[in-house]
C-alpha cells in the first residue's frame, strides 16, 4: 500500500487552456462581429497585462508608462507606411524602434525605485503623448494618423488572438527560466539578489525589453485594424492604466494572474456598461477598492482560488 | 524686460498653485506611504461645493473656505478609517497595489457620483480682485494668484513650525522616519494617520477652491489633476513639503517660459520632459531620501 | 482521488460547454427577420462617462424625450407597412473611447438588429464608428462629426449635419467683413481634431477676406497658464481676438485675458455656453460667438425641440450641441417618411439626396454625405445670446468695439 498520495495532475490545467483557445480560434464562423470585437479587445488588454507583468509583478518595477511601447509602436508603424513602406517590414521596423528605445531608457530609469520609477515612467508617458501632439509634422498631432486599406476583421482577430497566445508563451517561457528566477530574486530583495552573483543591472534592462516586444507587436496590430490613432488613445490614461490594473487585480506576479484579471474585469465592465443604467463607473471603482482592500494580491491569490489553481497545475507553488 | 518680468511673476504664481494643490499628497504621501490617486476628485469636491455655495446662498468663496475646512478634515479623517488604515498596515510590493487600486477605485466612484448628482457639463463662477499693476500697466500681478501664493507659503511655514515645535508635529516625523519604530516609542500612529489625512484632504479642497476661481470645474478633472500633481511631488522628492513648493515652482516657471520663448506647444512637452530628465540625475527627487 | 479527478474532469467539461453556449448567444443573431417590424430601432452610443461627458452626457435622455414626443403621436409613418411604428432607441455608453463604439455600433447592427443608426459624438469617436455602418450598409446619421478626413474616405452610409469644423468662423468673419471696422485678427486654438479644425478654416477664410491675420496661437487642451500666449498678443495688438476651444479652456484663457490686461476691441469665443457666461459674469458682455442653432430662428421644429429639452431636463445654453442631436432626429424622421420603407438602401438613397428641413434651416448632402449647416454669430447682449447675422436673421445690431 503506498504510504504517500501521488501528485495530483497537471492535465487538467492545460486541457482546460487548450480547450479555450481551441473554442476561440473556432469562433468567427459560429458568431457575429460583436463577440469578436469583445475577443479582440481582451486579447489587447491581456497583451498589454501580461507584458506590464514581466517587468511589474516578476521585476517588481511598477511601470505606469507601459502603454508608452504600444504607442510608439503603433506610431513607428504607422509613419513607416505611410512613408511607403511595406508593411511587414514596417512592422519590424516599428518593433526593433520600440525595443531599442526600451534599452535605452532601462539603464537611466531603473537607478529609480519604487514610486518614483513608477511616477518617472508615468511621466515618461506623458512626454510621448505631448511629443506626440507636438511634432505633428511627423505624427499628425491631434488630427491623428490614419492608414487606408479595406477593413477586415478575420485577419485582426487571428492577428491579435495569436498575439495573445504568443505573449503567453513568452511570459510562461520567462517564468520557467533562470532569467525569471533572477527577476523574482531582484524584486524579493535586489541588494542581496546583486550580492549573490545576480547581474542587477542587465537583468533589469533585459525585462524591460522583453515585456516592451509584445506591446510593441500590438502597436501595428491595433493601427492596421482601427486604421486611425491619435495621441490621447494612445497614452492616454484609460490605455495607460487599464491594463495594469487587470494585471495586478488578478494578480501580479503570477503567469494566470493577469489572465484572470483581464477575464474578471472584461467580464465585470461588458455586464455593467450593458445592464446597468447608471454609476457604472462607480460601480466600477467599488468593485476595484473591494479587490484592493481585501485581496490586495490579486484574485488569483486568494486562498481558495489559489489552491485549486495549484492542483490544476496553472499554478507553480512557492 | 518687462516681459521677463512679467513671466517671472506669472511662473511663481503657477508655481504655487500647483504647490498648493500637490502639498496635501505630499504630506500623505509622506506619513502613510501612499499614493493617493483620489487627491485630485478632492480638490474637484472642493471647487464644486464652492461652486454650489456660491451660487445657490452667494456665499463668497473665501468665506466658503472656512465651511470647507471643517468638512474636509472629517472628510479626509473618514477616509482614512475606511480606506487608507487597512493599506498602510500592509507592506512592500502588496501595499503598492493595493494602494494603487483602492485610491483609484475610489477616484472612479467619486467621479461618477459627482457627476450624477451635480451634473457633466462644465461649472464656471464669476469672481473677481482688482489687479496689482506696476511699471505703468506693463506688469500685471493677478491679485487672485498671489493670494494663492500667500496661501500656500503660510502653510508652508504653519506646517514647518507644526512640525518642529509641537509634539503632534514631531510625531509625525517619527511616523515619516520609521513606522515601527515610532509605534514602539508609543506614537498612536493611527491618530497620526486621522490628522495627516484630514490636512491633506482639507488642502485639496482649499486648492480646489482656488482652482475654482481662475478656472471651471467638471466632474472630470481629478485624475488627470492627480497624476500631475504627484509627479509634481516626485520632483520634489516624496515626503518632503519644501520639495513639493520648490517642484510646483520650478514646474510653474518652466510652463511659462518655455510657452513664451518655444510656443504654448511645448509647455507641456518640456514640463514632462524636465521632469523625466531631473529624476534621472537626482533620482531621490530635489529633497527626497537616498534609497539604496 | 481518481473520484474527484473525473469530477474534476466532469465540471471543467461542462464549464467549457457553459463558454462556448454563452459565447454563442452574445454573437449568434437571434430570431429570423419579422415580417413587419413592431418599432423603429435606432442605435447610438453616447459618451455616457469618459472626457465628452461635460459635452453630451446627458443626451441620451433627449434622444429618450424624442422618442416619447414622436410616439405620443404613435409614431413614425411608413407608407411600405401603412402604419404608423413606434420609435425605440437603443443606447450604450462608449466612455468616449473610439474602440467601444465601434464594438457597440457592431453590436447594434448584428445582435440588437437596428433599422438606423444615431452617430456618437465628436468627430474623433464618429471616426472609428463610421466604417461599421459601411461595412454592414446600414445607414448611419452622423450628430456631431465634422472633420474633413471623415469626408475624405468617401463613407457610402453615412450623412451628416453640420458643414466641416473649418466653416464655422465663416459667418463670423463675413460679418466683420462687410461692416468693414475691423482691420486684424488674432486666431487662438486648442489642440483638438475640430478645434484646429476650425483655426485653419479660420485662418484661410480671414486671409481671403483681407483681414490681418497677426498670430496663430495653438495650446494643448489641459493648458492652464496663458501667459506666454497673451503676452504674445498684447505685442501684436489685434482688433479681434479669436479663441476656438472647449469651455474649460476658454473660461482659463478669457479669465486671465482680463487679469493680464489684454485688451482688443473685441474678443470671440467658440462654444459660449452656460457656464462661460456664469464664469465671465459681467465681462461677458459683448463677447461674440458662433451657435448652430437659436431661439429667433424662424426654422421648423423649435417647438418640438423646446419640449424635449423641457422633458429630458437639459438646458439648450449648458449643452449648446443638443441641438445638432435633434437635427438628426429630424433628418431621421424626414428620411423615414420620405422613403415610406425602413430598408437600408432605399433609407440611404433618401438620406443622400432629399432635401430636410430642421431647425437651424435646409440641409442637403453632397455626395459624401456631409451637410451644410452653417453657423451663425450671435453676442451676448444684456446678458443673453443674440443673433447679430446673417442680416435677415439678425436679432440686433452687432456692438463693435465691445471691450469696455
Amino acid at each position: 500500500m503506498p504510504t504517500t498520495t501521488p501528485a495530483p495532475p497537471r492535465w487538467p490545467g492545460w486541457t482546460l487552456l487548450l480547450a479555450v483557445i481551441l473554442v476561440l480560434v473556432g469562433l468567427p464562423w459560429i458568431t457575429s462581429g460583436y463577440a469578436g470585437r469583445i475577443i479582440i479587445n481582451t486579447c489587447r488588454n491581456l497583451v498589454l497585462a501580461l507584458s506590464f507583468d514581466i517587468v511589474g509583478g516578476y521585476t517588481g518595477y511598477i511601470n505606469l508608462g507601459h502603454a508608452a511601447f504600444f504607442g510608439i509602436g503603433a506610431y513607428a508603424f504607422g509613419i513607416c507606411v505611410r512613408a511607403g513602406m511595406p508593411v511587414l517590414l514596417a512592422g519590424g521596423a516599428a518593433i526593433l524602434l520600440t525595443a531599442l528605445f526600451a534599452a535605452l531608457i532601462s539603464y537611466p530609469f531603473f537607478r529609480l525605485r519604487g514610486p518614483y520609477f513608477a511616477l518617472a515612467t508615468f511621466g515618461l508617458l506623458k512626454l510621448c503623448e505631448e511629443l506626440a501632439l507636438t511634432l505633428s509634422g511627423l505624427t499628425g498631432g491631434s488630427g491623428g494618423l490614419s492608414v487606408v486599406w479595406p477593413e477586415n476583421l478575420t485577419l485582426s482577430y487571428f492577428l491579435n488572438l495569436s498575439l495573445a497566445v504568443c505573449t503567453f508563451l513568452t511570459v510562461w517561457l520567462v517564468t520557467r527560466s533562470r532569467f525569471g528566477l533572477g527577476l523574482v530574486s531582484i524584486r524579493e530583495d535586489e541588494p542581496v539578489a546583486r550580492a549573490f552573483g545576480v547581474s542587477v543591472v542587465w537583468y533589469k534592462c533585459a525585462a524591460l525589453v522583453v515585456s516592451a516586444l509584445p506591446a510593441a507587436a500590438l502597436g501595428p496590430v491595433y493601427l492596421s485594424d482601427r486604421l486611425y490613432i491619435n495621441p490621447g488613445e494612445m497614452f492616454g490614461l484609460e490605455t495607460a492604466l487599464m491594463p495594469i490594473t487587470m494585471a495586478i487585480l488578478g494578480g501580479s506576479g503570477l503567469l494566470i494572474g493577469p489572465v484572470v484579471g483581464v477575464a474578471f474585469l472584461s467580464l465585470v465592465q461588458e455586464v455593467l456598461w450593458t445592464q446597468l443604467g447608471v454609476l457604472r463607473l462607480a460601480s466600477l471603482g467599488l468593485v476595484l477598492a473591494l479587490v484592493g482592500l481585501f485581496m490586495p494580491g490579486g484574485l488569483v491569490r486568494l486562498p481558495p482560488v489559489y489552491t485549486r489553481l495549484c492542483r490544476w497545475g496553472l499554478v507553480q507553488e512557492g | 524686460m518687462t516681459a521677463l518680468v512679467q513671466l517671472l511673476i506669472s511662473g511663481v504664481l503657477l508655481g504655487g498653485i500647483y504647490a498648493l494643490a500637490a502639498f496635501g499628497l505630499a504630506l500623505i504621501f509622506g506619513v502613510c506611504n501612499i499614493l493617493n490617486l483620489a487627491h485630485g476628485e478632492f480638490l474637484m469636491l472642493g471647487a464644486l461645493v464652492c461652486f454650489l455655495l456660491g451660487q445657490s446662498l452667494g456665499i463668497d468663496p473665501f468665506v466658503s473656505i472656512l465651511v470647507l475646512l471643517p468638512l474636509f478634515f472629517v472628510l479626509g479623517m473618514l477616509f482614512e478609517r475606511g480606506l487608507i488604515r487597512s493599506v498602510v498596515e500592509k507592506t512592500g510590493h502588496e501595499q503598492l497595489t493595493a494602494s494603487v487600486l483602492v485610491t483609484l477605485g475610489l477616484s472612479l466612484c467619486i467621479e461618477d457620483v459627482a457627476r450624477v448628482l451635480w451634473g457633466t457639463e462644465e461649472k464656471g463662477f464669476y469672481y473677481s480682485l482688482p489687479p496689482i499693476i506696476l511699471g505703468q500697466g506693463t506688469i500685471v500681478i493677478s491679485s487672485v494668484r498671489l493670494l494663492a501664493l500667500g496661501c500656500i507659503v503660510g502653510i508652508t511655514l504653519v506646517v514647518h513650525q507644526f512640525l518642529v515645535r509641537t509634539y503632534l508635529g514631531k510625531a509625525l516625523r517619527a511616523v515619516t522616519q520609521n513606522r515601527r519604530g515610532a509605534l514602539l516609542v508609543g506614537i498612536n500612529t493611527a491618530h497620526i494617520g486621522l490628522l495627516t489625512c484630514g490636512i491633506g484632504t482639507m488642502l485639496a479642497a482649499v486648492a480646489g477652491v482656488f482652482y475654482m476661481l481662475l478656472y471651471s470645474v467638471n466632474p472630470s478633472i481629478g485624475l488627470p489633476l492627480t497624476l500631475r500633481y504627484l509627479c509634481i511631488i516626485v520632483l520634489g522628492g516624496l515626503g518632503s513639503l519644501f520639495g513639493a513648493l520648490l517642484g510646483g515652482i520650478i514646474l510653474g516657471l518652466t510652463e511659462v517660459f518655455t510657452g513664451y520663448l518655444l510656443n504654448p506647444h511645448w509647455q507641456e512637452t518640456v514640463a514632462f520632459l524636465m521632469l523625466v530628465v531631473f529624476l534621472l540625475v537626482r533620482p531621490q527627487g530635489l529633497f527626497g531620501r537616498v534609497q539604496i | 482521488m481518481r473520484r474527484t479527478d473525473t469530477a474534476r474532469g466532469a465540471l471543467l467539461a461542462w464549464g467549457l460547454v457553459l463558454m462556448v453556449g454563452l459565447l454563442c448567444w452574445i454573437g449568434v443573431k437571434t430570431g429570423g427577420a419579422a415580417e413587419a417590424p413592431s418599432e423603429i430601432l435606432i442605435g447610438a452610443t453616447l459618451p455616457l462617462s469618459g472626457r465628452f461627458t461635460p459635452m453630451a452626457g446627458t443626451f441620451d435622455r433627449l434622444c429618450y424625450s424624442w422618442a416619447k414626443l414622436v410616439n405620443a403621436q404613435g409614431g413614425l409613418y411608413v407608407k411600405a407597412y401603412d402604419k404608423k411604428l413606434p420609435v425605440k432607441f437603443i443606447i450604450y455608453d462608449d466612455k468616449s473611447e473610439p474602440a467601444e463604439s465601434a464594438k457597440f455600433y457592431e453590436r447594434l447592427v448584428t445582435v440588437d438588429k437596428v433599422h438606423v443608426l444615431l452617430g456618437p459624438f465628436s468627430s474623433h469617436i464618429t471616426k472609428a464608428a463610421v466604417t461599421v455602418a459601411d461595412k454592414y450598409k446600414i445607414p448611419m446619421v452622423m450628430a456631431e462629426a465634422n472633420d474633413a478626413t471623415i469626408f475624405e474616405q468617401r463613407y457610402k452610409y453615412s450623412v451628416n449635419q453640420v458643414d466641416l469644423a473649418d466653416t464655422e468662423s465663416y459667418g463670423y468673419l463675413e460679418l466683420l467683413q462687410a461692416e468693414g471696422k475691423v482691420k486684424s485678427i488674432a486666431f487662438v486654438a486648442e489642440d483638438t481634431l475640430h478645434s484646429t479644425g476650425a483655426l485653419r478654416g479660420g485662418v484661410k477664410k480671414g486671409r481671403e477676406l483681407d483681414l490681418k491675420v497677426v498670430a496663430e496661437e495653438i495650446a494643448p487642451p489641459d493648458t492652464k497658464d496663458f501667459t506666454a500666449v497673451i503676452l504674445k498678443l498684447k505685442q501684436a495688438d489685434p482688433d479681434v481676438v479669436y479663441v476656438e476651444a472647449f469651455p474649460q479652456f476658454e473660461i482659463a484663457f478669457m479669465k486671465q485675458a482680463y487679469e493680464l490686461g489684454l485688451k482688443p476691441r473685441e474678443f470671440f469665443s467658440g462654444h459660449i455656453v452656460d457656464a462661460v457666461l456664469k464664469a465671465l459674469g459681467p465681462r461677458a458682455e459683448g463677447l461674440t460667438g458662433v451657435v448652430y442653432w437659436a431661439a429667433g430662428l424662424p426654422y421648423p421644429g423649435k417647438d418640438d425641440f423646446a419640449v424635449v429639452l423641457k422633458d429630458s431636463g437639459i438646458e439648450w445654453a449648458r449643452q449648446m450641441e443638443s441641438s445638432i442631436h435633434f437635427q438628426s432626429f429630424q433628418v431621421i424622421q424626414q428620411a423615414i417618411e420620405q422613403a415610406g420603407t425602413l430598408d437600408p438602401e432605399v433609407l440611404n438613397k433618401v438620406l443622400h439626396e432629399a432635401t430636410f428641413r430642421t431647425l437651424s434651416g435646409e440641409i442637403v448632402h453632397n455626395e459624401a454625405g456631409l451637410g451644410n449647416t452653417r453657423s451663425y454669430p450671435v453676442q451676448v447682449q444684456g446678458g443673453e445670446l443674440k443673433l447679430i447675422g446673417p442680416k435677415e436673421l439678425a436679432v440686433v445690431q452687432h456692438i463693435y468695439p465691445s471691450v469696455k
